[in-house]
């Protein structure tokens, strides 16, 4: 023993080192149990999944998404694209007086961009992906300006039609159809946009070639001011000699945020008000009872981006979920302040952003909301609750665009964009169902089931169950309750079938050791 | 080896015998099977696709297969003669 080793200290060390191997083990043999209950769709990489078949899960990009701006970068090529089923590219923003596009440079964009590569861009390639064209028309919201763009019978529909086909068959874009996005449409003019789809569908179906090109068209919110979708809109639609319309897109961001269901917001109307997206879907599932029947099978509604958003709004406390520790609060600071800023330079210069009441931006306190994976997840249950099988995200780029930077936090950037798409995989992803333990437990069964039988076929087994259960009932009663105990337990403990079933297999030995002595007499 | 051979070919004449009853029996307890499976998989996206039930049926006929054999090998333990 060296000098510096004292009275006691070996027994310590080894005391210690048996601590430790103890605790050692026991974590091993929890992290074996662990492994071994593991589910095995929580394992499942997200790029490995697929959507559900009856599932139309839509995402938009629009173009100022795909070239970038100062605060953030392009964000197509991380999406995974094997849980869209739609992507739409925007905008094609229509000149009414000639057909073609407001901005050359951005039709140059919508053809060349390479986003559309995301059906064959491994690992998150997705073959079957449905590449829409967004049409839209941005800035004259006037009656006049649309009746020239509604009007079928002039050069710029024309021209529209003919720019396209072009578009659409580019070997680049290959899209399948068009998205119709009106939204701002006034009153009365819905009888003339049905005319518009029919008539550009026959076109777009004779010159496209072979395949069926589809068109799915953007539906308003309701309660705002332009409801254009009646019911003799849907009406005229359903003349048409066949589907024009494949699907419509409900617009649910332009409902207002609620201080009363800060989860549900946009969702669930405010009290005595009809400002949400419930009753914007029972007014369209009215509308459409009669010419299309299941209207929830037609609809999807769309909803804004994760992340932060702001309404100007006459309340003072900003609703921040508990799970909102991860935002980081200095650029939720920096960006109000610049918001408010802008706002107050805008009005200013005389132009004051206001907001659907009619009140300017900065006349109240701004809140701010964050659209996170678990309100998302909330939104997703309640469609599902109302029948609808898909959802539109809107602005797939701006996940994190508002307040993650790509300087700031790349952690936390990382954690709020992958948990959109888990938040998709978990409401519309098709798992694998988990077939390991049923299908042990169902084995387990035809163990018990054979041992049983090896003694129970004996006629000598057999005449004594019965001579005993004639007189003795209680023998009988105890047998058929132990079998449905067993199966029940087989069935029901879920997820300890296993455990049942071994227990039900040990339940049985001392019956066989009676069954072997009845044998035997 | 002619008794190996002999006892070989009376077990493939038996398996052969049992051949249709494993298959027939394998209808219904795939129905089992996939009554299992759902209830494992409550509370998740699952989808049951042709492999699933394939899976249950192969499992069910083998599973029938296993109950004759622990069956015969019980009553070889109790030291009786299987039944004629």
């Amino acid at each position: 023993m060296f000098s510096g080793c004292k009275e006691g200290m070996l027994e310590k060390l080894g005391g210690r080192l048996v601590k430790t191997g103890v605790r050692k083990a026991q974590q091993s043999v929890k992290r074996t149990f662990k492994d071994f209950s593991k589910r095995s769709d929580h394992e499942m990489p997200l790029h490995a999944l697929t959507l559900r078949d009856e599932v139309e899960v839509i995402g938009w990009e629009p173009y100022w998404l795909l070239e970038g701006t100062e605060t953030y970068e392009p964000a197509y090529d991380d999406h995974l694209y094997n849980l869209l089923s739609t992507l739409v590219v925007g905008y094609y923003d229509i000149n009414p007086a000639t057909g073609g596009v407001r901005d050359d440079s951005t039709y140059r964009l919508l053809r060349n961009s390479p986003v559309y590569q995301a059906r064959t861009r491994l690992p998150i390639a997705n073959e079957n992906l449905k590449i829409l064209i967004a049409l839209s028309y941005g800035e004259d919201l006037s009656t006049a300006g649309y009746a020239s763009l509604l009007d079928t019978k002039g050069k710029s529909f024309k021209n529209l039609v003919k720019n396209l086909c072009v578009l659409v068959s580019d070997s680049n874009v290959m899209a399948d159809g068009i998205v119709v996005d009106f939204r701002s449409l006034p009153k009365g003019q819905g009888k003339r946009l049905a005319g518009f789809l029919a008539e550009l569908h026959s076109y777009l179906d004779t010159a496209g070639g072979a395949t069926v090109r589809d068109i799915y068209l953007c539906l308003p919110a309701q309660g705002l001011g332009t409801p254009y979708s009646g019911k003799e809109f849907f009406d005229e639609l359903a003349l048409a000699p066949q589907p024009t319309v494949r699907k419509f897109i409900i617009n649910t961001w332009d409902h207002p945020y609620s201080v009363e269901a800060p989860y549900l917001s946009q969702v669930a109307s405010a009290k005595g008000t009809r400002s949400g997206l419930d009753s914007t879907l029972a007014y369209y599932k009215r509308q459409m009872a009669e010419t299309f029947p299941n209207p929830a099978a037609w609809l999807i509604p769309e909803f804004a981006y994760m992340g932060l958003r702001y309404v100007a709004a006459n309340d003072t406390n900003p609703l921040l979920g508990e799970r909102i520790r991860r935002l980081p609060l200095d650029s939720v600071m920096a960006r109000a302040v610049a918001d408010r800023e802008e706002d107050d330079n805008a009005c200013a210069e005389g132009r004051c952003k206001t907001n659907i009441n009619g009140a300017s931006f900065n006349a109240f306190p701004y809140t701010y909301y964050f659209e996170n994976d678990s309100s998302l997840a909330l939104k997703y249950r309640w469609l599902a609750s109302q029948g609808i099988k898909g959802v539109s995200l809107y602005g797939l780029g701006y996940n994190t665009r508002d307040v993650y930077s790509k300087a700031q936090n790349e952690k936390a950037r990382k954690v709020v964009k992958g948990s959109l798409w888990q938040v998709l995989a978990g409401q519309y992803a098709a798992v694998p169902a988990r077939t390991t333990y049923p299908t042990i437990a169902f084995l387990l069964m035809f163990i018990l089931a054979g041992l049983l039988m090896g003694v129970v076929i004996h006629p000598e087994v057999r005449n004594e169950i019965a001579r005993k259960g004639a007189h003795r009932w209680s023998f009988r009663i105890v047998t058929i309750l132990l079998v449905i105990g067993i199966f029940a337990s087989l069935i029901l403990t879920i997820p300890g079938q296993v455990a049942a079933g071994t227990g039900g297999l040990l339940a049985v030995f001392p019956f066989l050791r009676r069954f072997r002595s009845m044998i035997k007499r | 080896m002619k008794k190996l051979l002999t006892a070989l070919q009376e077990n493939l004449w038996q398996a052969l015998r049992l051949l249709p009853r494993a298959l027939l029996l394998g209808i219904p307890l795939t129905l089992i099977y996939i009554l299992l499976v759902r209830l494992h998989n409550i509370g998740s996206n699952y989808v049951l696709d042709i492999g699933v039930y394939g899976t249950g049926y192969l499992i069910s006929v083998v599973g029938v297969y296993l109950m004759y054999i622990i069956a015969h090998f019980t009553t070889q333990w109790y030291g009786l003669p299987p039944e004629s």
